[in-house]
């Protein structure tokens, strides 16, 4: 099935794109998504930031499935459909 | 006294007098300094409906006990006065080297009253003040005026806080900068230091600060450069507070054409990413910081950039940027240099711009009154526009007056387009994406301000609370229960704490040190034994005494509002269909209130709540 993730600054400049169409087993869940991601792109991302990608992922991140905030850990077994977009963003404290 | 130096300067440019006056300990453990100890004094020393640009307003540079004693944090300094943007409470504080130096010279805080009747400066040198004329620096933009000021004195390490032609004209947005790129930017403060005819305060001093415990300071302050440099320090160093603008974009919550939109397709063009790539030549430190969150930027074209100007953080890059639909990034660095050569605050003048740019797509200003393009995007416009409005020509006098004032005179739906509260322009964060800073915008004792609280992504995740001061519950980003409510207040209480201290809000909570080490380094300078909640009292005696200021000058729950455009829901990304209207808001105030003790209907502070928190003295002038 087919999810698309759209992402932005640091990961944006290390997946290469803004938006990136994944390819992933039926029935996948978000922790299997955060884990592929962490196969294709974690050492770049280690490259530019010194953090695991998937650490990353799932601390410092906000992800919203279909425009809805995931909580994590709870959300990480939430069972992925073909269609589904993943945003992935930074939080922003101020400045 | 350890930390404080228990000194005060009080300069009267109309006597032409300078005295030294003993800053009592009891004032400084209830009040400590910065917000606490200047609204002190300028609640008890203004009467009420003084006239901002008056001899008889007052304007304060303090500093703290913490201030210039070695941790990661400790550089920053506050200036205060009755603000002529919004004739309430005015508050405005800046980083770098004049803080320290104003410690080491041997002084807590300077008052600065009356008016002088040509131009002149003021030379604080290690215990030592003067008066000086500076007809020959008036009018001259700030680079200048520090060089000529540390050539006549023969001290190139004299740290210099000025106001340029802004400043001079009155431009009721006129800000003070020092070390020609930090600026104590909000508020209007540098239009009241241009009326009192002071151009600079030229500071410098080789005494430290005494701490009680060297040895615990040196120790705590090493974890506190891990926990800063953990939490947002590494983020901060590498692409500066611009770092943020790419994400609020893909957020929904990036203020785009004058907060019509919500995301700006321009956005990675001026992120602070492709800040560092495209022009960032070098990063700038405060004093004993390891994060070096400042910008150094350099350009040819289409606009030769001076780096000794600094670079633009994200409020800058939003106004100038997306929200006069600007995707021109040299265009923003420019306007940056421009607004600090002039002294012109960057957040109050993009959006004045952007409110241009509205009246004119709405047929308000006619193209055949104005010399420029009001085009939405035209960044030579906006470059223009820096110039115009600091020497007021043209229509640069009427956006030199604030977006209030100029949609009064141009009429008609003009008002619609304003964005500011209590006559403060907005900052860049959207209250539809994050709607306890919405709620801490209406009720911000300075006008629409962002740095009042902690923002709502940063307790939307479990890990990141803190119970202990009552930040125990995650909630959204766009929630708004009585919870949320609960937590702006805090938020306020806490980070009201820091701008008592001072500390930098990019080092302690939520930014990396945690609450338990700030804490520990307070006591070590100090010797107080503070707990945290008497740390924590000292920032709601702080908010609370500004409240009551500005109740003295006729504020009231009515004025704590918000732009009616928040009432239409957001087009965008995954803040689509949010609003933030005003039923929503009077909901949020009904709470807030009652968490802080203020008269659900006219937002008084009780008599109750001020007796608590040792301000019983000022309930006498509150009916």
């Amino acid at each position: 099935m087919k999810i698309t993730l759209n992402v932005f600054s640091t990961l944006r400049r290390v997946i290469e794109s803004k938006f990136v169409e994944l390819e992933l087993p039926r029935n996948s869940t978000v922790k299997k998504l955060l884990s592929s991601l962490q196969g294709n792109y974690g050492s770049g991302y280690k490259n530019e930031t010194s953090r695991s990608l998937y650490d990353s992922l799932v601390e410092r991140y906000d992800l919203f499935l279909n425009k809805k905030a995931l909580l994590i850990p709870q959300d990480l077994d939430v069972i992925l459909k073909d269609g589904d977009e993943l945003v992935i963003l930074l939080p922003s404290g101020g400045g | 006294m350890y930390g404080s130096k228990g000194k005060l300067l009080r300069v009267n440019l109309t006597k032409n007098e300078v005295t030294k006056e003993d800053l009592d300990e009891k004032i400084v453990k209830t009040f400590l300094g910065g917000r606490g100890l200047g609204a002190y004094v300028l609640y008890r020393e203004l009467k009420p409906g003084v006239d901002p640009l008056g001899p008889e307003n007052k304007l304060i540079f303090a500093t703290g006990p913490v201030v210039g004693a070695p941790f990661a944090g400790n550089a920053r300094y506050v200036v205060m006065g009755k603000s002529p943007l919004t004739g309430g409470w005015g508050e405005a504080s800046a980083a770098g080297w004049f803080g320290p130096q104003l410690k080491f010279a041997g002084f807590d805080a300077i008052i600065v009253e009356g008016k002088a009747e040509k131009p002149v400066y003021l030379l604080v040198n290690d215990g030592e003040a003067e008066i000086r004329d500076a007809n020959h620096l008036w009018g001259k933009i700030i680079g200048e005026v520090q060089d000529k000021i540390r050539e006549e004195v023969n001290n190139d390490k004299l740290c210099v806080a000025s106001i340029g032609p802004g400043g001079e004209n009155l431009v009721r947005y006129a800000c003070i900068i020092s070390d020609l790129h930090r600026a104590a930017g909000r508020c209007g403060l540098g239009a009241i230091m241009g009326s009192k005819k002071l151009k600079s305060i030229a500071v410098h001093g080789t005494e430290g600060v005494k701490v009680h415990d060297s040895g615990k300071l040196r120790e705590l302050a090493k974890i506190a450069v891990k926990e800063a440099m953990d939490g947002w320090g590494d983020g901060l160093h590498k692409n500066g507070t611009d770092r943020i603008l790419e994400d609020l974009s893909g957020s929904g919550r990036l203020p785009t054409k004058n907060f019509q939109l919500t995301s700006f397709s321009g956005d990675q063009k001026i992120t602070g990413e492709t800040m560092t790539d495209k022009i960032l030549v070098n990063r700038w430190h405060c004093y004993a910081c390891p994060v070096g969150c400042i910008r150094i930027v350099k350009a040819e074209q289409p606009y030769i950039v001076d780096p000794a100007y600094g670079g633009p953080e994200y409020e800058t890059a939003a106004s100038f940027g997306s929200m006069c639909l600007n995707d021109n990034l040299v265009s923003i660095a420019k306007a940056n240099e421009l607004c600090n050569k002039f002294t012109i605050d960057t957040i109050s003048a993009g959006v004045s711009i952007a409110f241009a740019m509205e009246c004119y797509e709405k047929g308000l200003i006619d193209e055949d009154d104005v010399d420029v393009d009001l085009s939405w995007g035209n960044y030579e416009t906006i470059v223009k526009l820096i110039e115009k409005i600091a020497f007021r020509n043209g229509i640069g006098d009427l956006l030199a007056e604030g977006v209030m004032r100029a949609a009064e005179k141009l009429g008609g739906d003009a008002r619609k387009y304003a964005m500011h509260i209590k006559g403060m322009e907005l900052p860049m964060h959207e209250p539809r994406g994050k709607k306890g800073v919405g709620l801490s915008y209406a009720t911000s004792n300075r006008g629409a301000c962002h740095l009042q609280t902690i923002h709502d992504d940063t307790y939307e995740k479990k890990k990141d609370l803190v119970p202990e001061i009552g930040l125990d519950t995650a909630l959204s980003r766009y929630d708004t229960s009585e919870s949320k409510a609960r937590m702006v207040k805090i938020g306020q209480d806490l980070w009201g704490l820091y701008d008592c201290m001072i500390v930098c809000k990019f080092t302690p909570h939520p930014a990396g040190i945690k609450l338990k080490t700030l804490n520990g380094i307070f006591n070590a300078i100090t010797d107080w034994s503070f707990s945290e909640k008497d740390l924590m009292a000292v920032g709601e005696r702080a908010f609370n005494l500004c409240r009551v200021f500005n109740v003295r000058e006729g504020v009231t729950r009515m004025d704590d509002t918000v732009p009616e455009r928040f009432s239409e829901p957001v087009s965008e990304t995954v803040s689509q269909g949010q609003t933030f209207t005003q039923k929503t808001l009077s909901k949020m105030l009904d709470y807030y209130y009652r968490c802080r003790g203020w008269d659900e209907k006219t937002g008084i502070p009780t008599r109750e709540t001020l007796e608590r928190l040792n301000l019983g003295w000022v309930a006498k002038d509150l009916k």
